[in-house]
C-alpha cells in the first residue's frame, strides 16, 4: 500500500487528544517523529494563549491522614495524579533513604525540593537539605545546605530558569535546563531572611532580616509557598492586618521593594480574605481573590510595565469577576484558597470540612476532587509539563543523531583503521556527545 | 460546465480517470477548495479533480450531498417534519454506516477531504482512524498506518526506556 502523504498524517496525528499515544506515534517511524517534532504542528496542537488543560499531571501535596494512623506505614504518595494525566506516579529522584521529600516550588517542570529526615518533627530545621530536581527526566542536582544559626522555616521559594531573568514575555523553556537557574528561599526564623543561589554559585547569599520597617516582622501571614515569577520579577504575596502586599524581587539585580495592594472593596461591599498570586496566560501578573463563601472569585491584573521594583503599586486593575458554580452534589464550606496552576488555570481550594476542590478560572465551575487524595491536603504545589516544549526537547535532534553519528564512525574507523584517524575521530566522539548532553540535560 | 437545471446552478466535477459528475454548486461549495475556485471565477468549465479517483469522488460528493445544508422544496419539507436533534442524529448513523469502508479507501477519503478542504469529512474520517491508534501498541499501530519502522532497534529501545510513561 502507498504511504499516505505528510498533510494527512499531519491531519491524523494532531487529532491524537491523549499525550502519551501522540508520544508513542513518534516511535514508529522517523517521518512522523520529524513531523511531530516539527515547530508548526506542535502550535497546531497547542495553540498559543489558550489554557492549556492538559499541562496539568497532578500536586505534590503534604497531606494529614483522615483518620489516627493505626499500626503499618501512614505515609502518603508525595504525588497526586490528575485523572487525565498520563503520569500515574512520579517519584523525586536521588531522595536519601528514610527520609521524605517536600515539594517547594515548581515551574516548568523542574521542582525546588527539601529532604526531611522522617522523625523530624517541626518545619524548623538548623540545616536544609536542598535539590533541583526533573522528576520527568528523573534527574536531580543538589544543592549545597543551607544553614542558619537559628532554626528556620522556609515560607517562599521560587526557581527561575534563564528565561525568567529576561524581561519579556513567557517563553518556551530553554532546553538545557540546569545551565542556568536561581533559586530563591524566603526563610523566617522571628526575622524575615531572603536567601539566593545561582546555578554557578557554590554558596547561598543571604540577606537577613530585610523587612522596612521591622514592625511588619511576625505578624506577616504568608499566603502561597510558591513565589510566583513573571517578566523577570519574583514575586511573594503576604498579609499583614487586613491587606495584601507583595515583596518583589528583581531576577536579575536581587533588587527588593514591597508594595500594598490597592484593592478596592467592590460595590456589593465584599472583600475577599484567601487570595493568591498568579500569571495569566498573556504573561501580565494576576491575584485571585476568593470570596470565604464560596460565591466569587475575583481576578486583578498588574499592568505595569515591571521595568523596576518600584511602581509595582499602580496599574493594578480588577479585571474580572468569576462567579463560582458550586458542584451540585455537595455543600461547599468556608473556603481557601491552596494553590493556581500557572498555564492550565486551575485553582485547587478547600473547605473548612476538609474537602477539595478545582476551580476552572475560565468557566468557574467547580469540581469535588477531595478523594483524588488519600488524606487531607495542607499544602499543595501544582505540577504541570510544558508539552509543546517538551515534545520540541526530546524530539529534535538528541540521541537518534547521536547514534546515527556513533554507527557511521564505527564505520569508517574498521575501514581505515589507522590508529591516528581513530584516536582523532574518537575525540571527536567525546567533544560532540559532550556537547549534546549538555543540550539535552 | 455550469448548467441550469431546475432554477438551480450546476457544477461540473471531473476526475482523472476521465469521470464527470454534475453536483449542484451549493453541494460543490461544502468543499472550501472548490468554493474559493467557483468564488474566483475560475469554474466555468468542468473542474478537474487531480489525484482523487472516479470511486473516491463518487462517495465525496455522497457525503457532500448528505451533508449540505438542506433549503429547497424538498429540503424544507424535510426540515419540517423532523426536529433539528433527530436531524443530526440521523446524520450521526449515516456517518457511522458511510465510514465503514476499507482502510485503503478510508485513506484515500482523508486525502481527498484535506485537498478538498471539507472540515466534517476530514474530521470523521481522521477521528475515525485516532480512535483505533489510542488503545493500541506501537506495532499496531504500523501496521495499521502501514508506516515502515525504520529506527533501529536499539534507538527505539532508548526512546521507550527514556519515556516509559509514554509506554506504560
Amino acid at each position: 500500500m502507498e504511504t499516505l502523504p505528510d498533510d494527512v498524517v499531519v491531519e491524523i496525528l494532531v487529532r491524537v487528544t491523549e499525550v502519551a499515544a501522540l508520544f508513542r506515534c513518534t516511535a514508529t517511524c522517523r517521518r512522523w517523529r520529524l513531523l511531530i517534532a516539527d515547530p508548526s504542528f506542535l502550535r497546531r496542537r497547542w495553540p498559543e494563549g489558550v489554557s492549556l488543560q492538559s499541562s496539568l499531571l497532578g500536586f505534590f501535596a503534604l497531606q494529614q491522614p483522615r483518620q489516627e494512623p493505626t499500626e503499618g506505614s501512614s505515609t502518603m504518595p508525595l504525588f497526586t495524579p490528575v485523572p487525565c494525566s498520563p503520569h500515574r506516579f512520579i517519584a523525586i529522584p536521588d531522595q536519601p533513604r528514610g527520609g521524605q521529600a517536600v515539594v517547594l516550588a515548581s515551574h516548568r517542570g523542574l521542582l525546588v525540593v527539601r529532604f526531611v529526615p522522617l522523625d523530624a518533627i517541626s518545619m524548623f530545621e538548623k540545616i536544609m537539605i536542598l535539590a533541583v530536581c526533573d522528576p520527568i527526566a528523573g534527574t536531580s542536582r543538589p544543592l549545597p545546605p543551607l544553614k542558619c544559626s537559628r532554626s528556620f522555616r522556609i515560607e517562599g521559594c521560587a526557581l527561575l530558569t534563564g528565561a525568567d531573568c529576561r524581561v519579556t514575555k513567557r517563553q518556551g523553556a530553554s532546553p538545557s535546563v540546569y545551565s542556568s537557574f536561581k533559586v530563591l528561599l524566603i526563610s523566617y526564623d522571628g526575622r524575615y531572611n531572603l536567601h539566593v543561589l545561582a546555578s554557578n554559585e557554590l554558596s547561598w547569599r543571604t540577606s537577613r532580616n530585610w523587612f522596612e520597617p521591622v514592625e511588619y516582622a511576625g505578624r506577616v501571614v504568608p499566603q502561597q509557598i510558591n513565589i510566583v515569577v513573571c517578566r523577570g520579577m519574583a514575586h511573594w504575596l503576604f498579609k499583614y492586618s487586613s491587606d495584601f502586599y507583595t515583596l518583589n524581587v528583581c531576577a536579575k539585580t536581587m533588587q527588593m521593594s514591597i508594595t500594598k495592594l490597592p484593592l478596592t472593596r467592590n460595590p456589593l461591599g465584599f472583600k475577599f480574605s484567601s487570595a493568591l498570586l498568579n500569571v495569566t496566560n498573556d504573561g501580565s501578573l494576576s491575584l485571585l481573590g476568593l470570596y470565604r463563601d464560596c460565591s466569587w472569585l475575583e481576578m486583578w491584573t498588574h499592568e505595569g510595565d515591571n521595568k523596576s521594583v518600584d511602581g509595582m503599586a499602580d496599574c493594578w486593575h480588577q479585571t474580572k469577576m468569576i462567579e463560582l458554580i458550586q458542584p451540585k452534589e455537595s455543600t461547599v464550606g468556608l473556603v481557601q484558597c491552596v494553590c493556581v496552576s500557572e498555564m492550565s488555570g486551575k485553582l485547587l481550594v478547600k473547605d473548612n470540612q476538609d474537602c477539595a476542590y478545582i476551580v476552572d478560572l475560565q468557566t468557574g465551575a467547580m469540581e469535588t476532587v477531595t478523594d483524588w487524595f488519600c488524606g487531607i491536603v495542607t499544602m499543595a504545589v501544582p505540577f504541570e509539563k510544558d508539552w509543546p516544549t517538551f515534545f520540541m526537547s526530546r524530539l529534535a535532534g538528541g540521541r537518534i543523531k547521536r547514534n546515527k553519528l556513533r554507527g557511521a564512525i564505527s564505520k569508517i574507523a574498521s575501514t581505515f583503521c589507522k590508529p591516528i584517524v581513530v584516536a582523532v575521530i574518537f575525540g571527536l566522539i567525546v567533544m560532540s556527545l559532550d556537547h549534546e548532553e549538555l543540550q539535552e540535560s | 460546465m455550469a448548467t441550469r437545471e431546475a432554477g438551480k446552478k450546476m457544477i461540473m466535477l471531473k476526475s482523472p480517470d476521465g469521470m464527470e459528475f454534475e453536483v449542484e454548486e451549493a453541494v460543490a461549495m461544502e468543499s472550501q477548495t472548490i468554493r474559493k475556485m467557483i468564488e474566483d471565477d475560475c469554474a466555468d468549465t468542468a473542474i478537474l479533480i487531480p489525484n482523487i479517483n472516479s470511486k473516491i469522488l463518487s462517495r465525496v460528493i455522497e457525503y457532500c450531498n448528505k451533508h449540505v445544508p438542506t433549503t429547497g422544496a424538498t429540503g424544507a419539507a424535510a426540515s419540517d417534519t423532523v426536529a433539528p436533534a433527530a436531524l443530526a442524529e440521523d446524520l450521526k448513523i449515516w456517518d457511522a454506516e458511510f465510514i465503514k469502508v476499507n482502510r485503503a479507501t478510508r485513506f484515500n477519503l482523508i486525502q481527498a477531504a484535506s485537498y478538498l478542504n471539507i472540515k466534517g469529512l476530514l474530521d470523521l474520517t481522521s477521528q475515525t482512524t485516532i480512535d483505533t491508534i489510542s488503545d493500541n501498541s506501537l506495532e499496531e499501530i504500523r501496521s495499521f498506518l502501514s508506516t515502515k519502522n525504520d529506527y533501529l532497534p536499539e534507538e527505539e529501545q532508548t526512546i521507550r526506556r527514556e519515556n516509559q510513561w509514554a509506554f506504560q
